[in-house]
């Protein structure tokens, strides 16, 4: 094998993926280069060899039956209740903020509208709660 | 399948999710753990414990990653522990050439043949990441790009590794030295 052979030699292990027309050119030069004939036919027994050894492996039928037993002795971890009561304080705090934002704003004008205020921040921290509640009971299905 | 399993897991459906994910992805988890260890039955036990693996985690997987890029690592992660631990039994062995054949596949080359050569015996002589492209490139229906996906490279590399891999072969069919590489 001599270097002119080099570009020869890269194409003979993609010579299923060449085009025509380098394949032509391949194949001239495989029948005036011993060296590249011997290789060439390497490559095709290798070619063959491996398509044969390694072209049907599948996982074994008693794989998932093994792992049902392992599986039915290794529990589920529950998922964290952490970032439910994250998310409820996060939007408790964005409520808290909210209302103070409206209050520095437009401060209540009489004795109505303050009542109206804290109920409708009760409210929104209410639907956070049960918003909460909600994830982690579907959580646990 | 990946939304289906996405479904399911948003639902919390996790065993649902878990039975999917097994059918889709067992035949793939195995053959990457053959292509890792070499040796059929440790990959057995690898592509089981890379199952329980992900079974264990699958109610904390968040999505940040792909849901195939993830069950790869694993499997990755838990054939090359498989692997390390039957080197470890092999070099506790006192290097038994017995306990090395059962374990990575290594097998006496002896002279290269034409008919009914050893291939695999040949393979296990390469170096690791040879080793491991070239099977799972056949085992993965010659895709580059999933073998890829699978080992975490990047697809020129996969085809640059294959090359060499199938040069250093045949020059051992031949029994002469191809090129250095």
């Amino acid at each position: 094998m001599n270097t002119a052979c080099s570009e020869f030699e890269n194409l003979l292990t993609v010579f299923d993926e060449i085009d025509q027309s380098e394949r032509a050119r391949v194949d001239a030069h495989v029948a005036r280069c011993a060296a590249c004939a011997a290789l060439a036919q390497a490559l095709s027994d290798v070619e063959t060899a491996l398509r044969a050894e390694y072209g049907d492996v599948c996982a074994p039928p008693a794989l998932f039956g093994r792992l049902g037993r392992r599986l039915s002795r290794a529990p589920l971890r529950e998922p964290s209740a952490l970032p439910a009561i994250l998310d409820m304080v996060g939007w408790s705090a964005v409520t808290f903020a909210g209302g103070m934002v409206v209050w520095f704003v437009a401060p209540p004008v009489s004795s109505f509208t303050g009542p109206i205020l804290y109920a409708t921040a009760g409210v929104l921290t209410l639907t956070a709660l049960a918003i909460t509640f909600w994830a982690l009971r579907a959580n646990e299905d | 399948m990946e939304d289906l399993i996405r479904n399911r897991l948003d639902e919390g459906k996790t065993r649902e999710a878990f039975d999917l994910l097994a059918a889709c992805f067992q035949d793939r988890i195995y053959r990457l753990a053959v292509a890792i260890v070499g040796n059929r039955a440790l990959a057995e036990d690898a592509a089981q414990e890379a199952l329980l693996r992900i079974w264990k985690g699958l109610p904390g997987f968040r999505g940040d990653s792909s849901l195939s890029t993830w069950i790869y690592s694993i499997a990755r992660n838990a054939s090359l522990t498989a692997l390390a631990a039957s080197r470890s039994r092999a070099a506790s062995s006192m290097e038994d050439p017995a306990v090395l054949a059962a374990t990575e596949g290594h097998r006496s080359p002896g002279a290269p043949a034409r008919a009914g050569f050893d291939v695999e015996a040949m393979v296990a002589q390469l170096r690791p990441q040879y080793r491991q492209v070239l099977r799972l490139y056949y085992m993965q229906e010659r895709s580059y790009e999933e073998v890829a996906r699978m080992l975490d490279l990047p697809m020129g590399t996969v085809k640059t590794l294959l090359h060499r891999a199938k040069l250093e072969l045949a020059g051992h069919l031949m029994g002469t030295s191809v090129r250095e590489v």
